[in-house]
């Protein structure tokens, strides 16, 4: 209790320091509102559902497109990681790839997909399924190597070598990938959403700048931080009570 | 059942569905907007019904800048969307085949909306004062910073001498007071907050210098829709025109629409004219290829829909 009185000291003297500058003129409104004319913007924003559907919309994209970099990471990163071959076939494209800044693809994706969650979620899947990918790769490569012995000990087939041995074993470094994603997933959603798609979040603050509001944009900006706050202290605590768990047990 | 009665059931939801988009035979059009009170008798048309009448089913999308409306065109998840002579022009020598669909507005010397707006300290009263000033423009190539190019170099003042930076029009302001740029070519309603707030006073209103009554903003799609769909195209101008006698009977009521698709209100209108002829977008052809943007000669006409 202490502690987060504390911790609440250096924002709480920010925000009334805020108020007090733009109240006495100091600041000017149309750059930093005034936190009082904030917080009403985002109570009517809340009230009317503008900024609920606006989060969900974000969050839809965001989760298509994450969905879409596991799908597409996971398996890949397996059968790199497996196969020698495979990866020296691959690993050069992919490398080639990696690099390409996600944003950069968003004019492409727009002109292929057009507005929607269609091609904000090609743009965050295309941000995402590096790490997810990369983790797996080497979540497998550093499998004990004892396990591929017993696989053909067991004269297992490829598809249920990878299903029952590799995936296990190879869990929880993958869910470590996967979380990294989720947090680029969020950023590149409101990202696209900033440059051209017009929905969401990111969307919803770019046109309350274009419409002199600039309360509202901050609102929108606060909110947007909240939702990154909610998803991250909701994936710790995943984290604690699953992954930690799991880890532990692989290690042993 | 057999397959021949599945092909019966199947060929019945097909003539179900016919019969279905036969009684409501509404063309679904997409229309993406930029925020600019020249695109008001669209918002007006829609809310007053002008386009349901003639079997349009306009949705209207506000898009963020205006650069991404050709790709939303391509994508066909937009069909029509607001454009500019720079932009069509640009477009169509890049391979894009759009056409102009309707008109918006034009500048007029009694009625501008679009000014080139100085930092009050800065200096700048004449062109020439331009010569070594940073002045901001929304786009690079976009048909503010085109038509003010123009201006500067027929005012005798060499274009590269002036430097020209991108600033997106609701942080010309700050950046106006902060002393970053030194003058920006802004429109409405920007330009008013920006005169009104006196960071800011007018030079010129650059673009009725160039030609007095220059198009401005207008509409535009792709070549295949306007081309398969005329009677779209026909019904698009008929409910623009019916709304524009609308705004001039009630322009009250029309100042509140504008504000709920703009989210300001502007005191003024803007010249507001759904013709657009051949000579208009020439204008921009001949302003391309003075300044350099455009290599090839264009064929005006073929560049609107009929």
């Amino acid at each position: 209790m202490k502690a987060l009185a504390r911790g609440l000291i250096l924002p709480a003297t920010a925000v009334i320091g805020w108020e007090l500058a733009s109240r006495a003129g100091v600041l000017s409104l149309d750059t930093f509102s005034r936190p009082s004319d904030v917080v009403v913007a985002g109570a009517a924003a809340f009230v009317d559902g503008s900024l609920l559907l606006a989060t969900l919309q974000t969050l839809q994209a965001a989760a298509v497109g994450l969905c879409l970099a596991i799908a597409l990471g996971v398996p890949i990163g397996m059968i790199i990681g497996v196969s020698a071959a495979t990866r020296l076939t691959v690993a050069p494209t992919l490398e080639v790839l990696r690099p390409v800044p996600p944003v950069a693809l968003i004019p492409l994706s727009l002109l292929i997909l057009g507005f929607g969650v269609s091609m904000e979620a090609a743009v965050v899947a295309f941000a995402c399924v590096w790490s997810v990918m990369i983790a797996t790769t080497a979540a497998v490569r550093s499998m004990e190597g004892r396990l591929a012995e017993v696989a053909r000990a067991l004269e297992m087939r490829p598809l249920a070598y990878m299903r029952k041995i590799v995936l296990p074993a190879a869990l929880a470094r993958i869910a470590v990938g996967v979380r990294v994603a989720v947090g680029i997933a969020l950023v590149v959603a409101v990202t696209v959403e900033i440059v051209v798609n017009p929905r969401g979040l990111g969307y919803g603050m770019i046109i309350a700048q274009q419409s002199l509001r600039p309360d509202l944009m901050y609102a929108q900006l606060l909110w947007i931080g909240f939702v990154g706050w909610v998803i991250n202290w909701g994936l710790l605590a995943l984290d604690r009570r699953y992954l930690s768990h799991f880890a532990n047990a692989g290690r042993r | 059942m057999k397959i021949s009665q599945y092909l019966g059931l199947a060929a019945a939801i097909v003539m179900l569905g016919g019969m279905h988009s036969a009684a409501s035979a509404q063309t679904k059009v997409n229309v993406g907007y930029t925020a600019a009170g020249d695109f008001l008798p669209v918002f007006v048309a829609k809310e007053k019904g002008y386009f349901d009448k003639r079997g349009l089913d306009v949705t209207l999308t506000r898009v963020a800048l205006a650069s991404t409306v050709p790709a939303a065109l391509m994508s066909n998840s937009v069909q029509i969307g607001t454009g500019t002579g720079p932009g069509l022009l640009q477009a169509s020598e890049g391979g894009l085949d759009l056409v102009a669909v309707s008109g918006a507005a034009r500048q007029m010397r009694s009625n501008a909306t679009v000014s080139v707006v100085a930092r009050k300290d800065a200096k700048i009263a004449t062109p020439a004062d331009f010569k070594g000033k940073k002045v901001g423009v929304p786009g690079l190539n976009s048909v503010l910073d085109v038509v003010f190019r123009k201006w500067l170099k027929e005012r005798g003042v060499a274009v590269d001498s002036v430097t020209l930076v991108e600033a997106p029009f609701p942080q010309m302001n700050d950046m106006l007071r902060g002393g970053t740029l030194d003058a920006v070519t802004v429109l409405d309603p920007f330009r008013l907050k920006i005169v009104g707030d006196g960071n800011g006073v007018k030079v010129a209103d650059y673009f009725s210098d160039v030609k007095d009554g220059m198009l401005f903003g207008f509409w535009i799609a792709t070549r295949t829709w306007a081309d398969a769909n005329p009677a779209a195209v026909k019904a698009f101008r008929e409910a623009s025109a019916e709304a524009i006698a609308y705004i001039k009977a009630n322009p009250d009521d029309a100042k509140t629409i504008e504000a709920k698709y703009l989210g300001v209100k502007t005191p003024g209108f803007a010249s507001f004219d759904i013709e657009i002829k051949p000579a208009d977008l020439q204008d921009y052809a001949a302003i391309g290829k003075d300044l350099g943007l455009l290599r090839k000669d264009i064929d005006a006409a073929r560049l609107i829909a009929k």
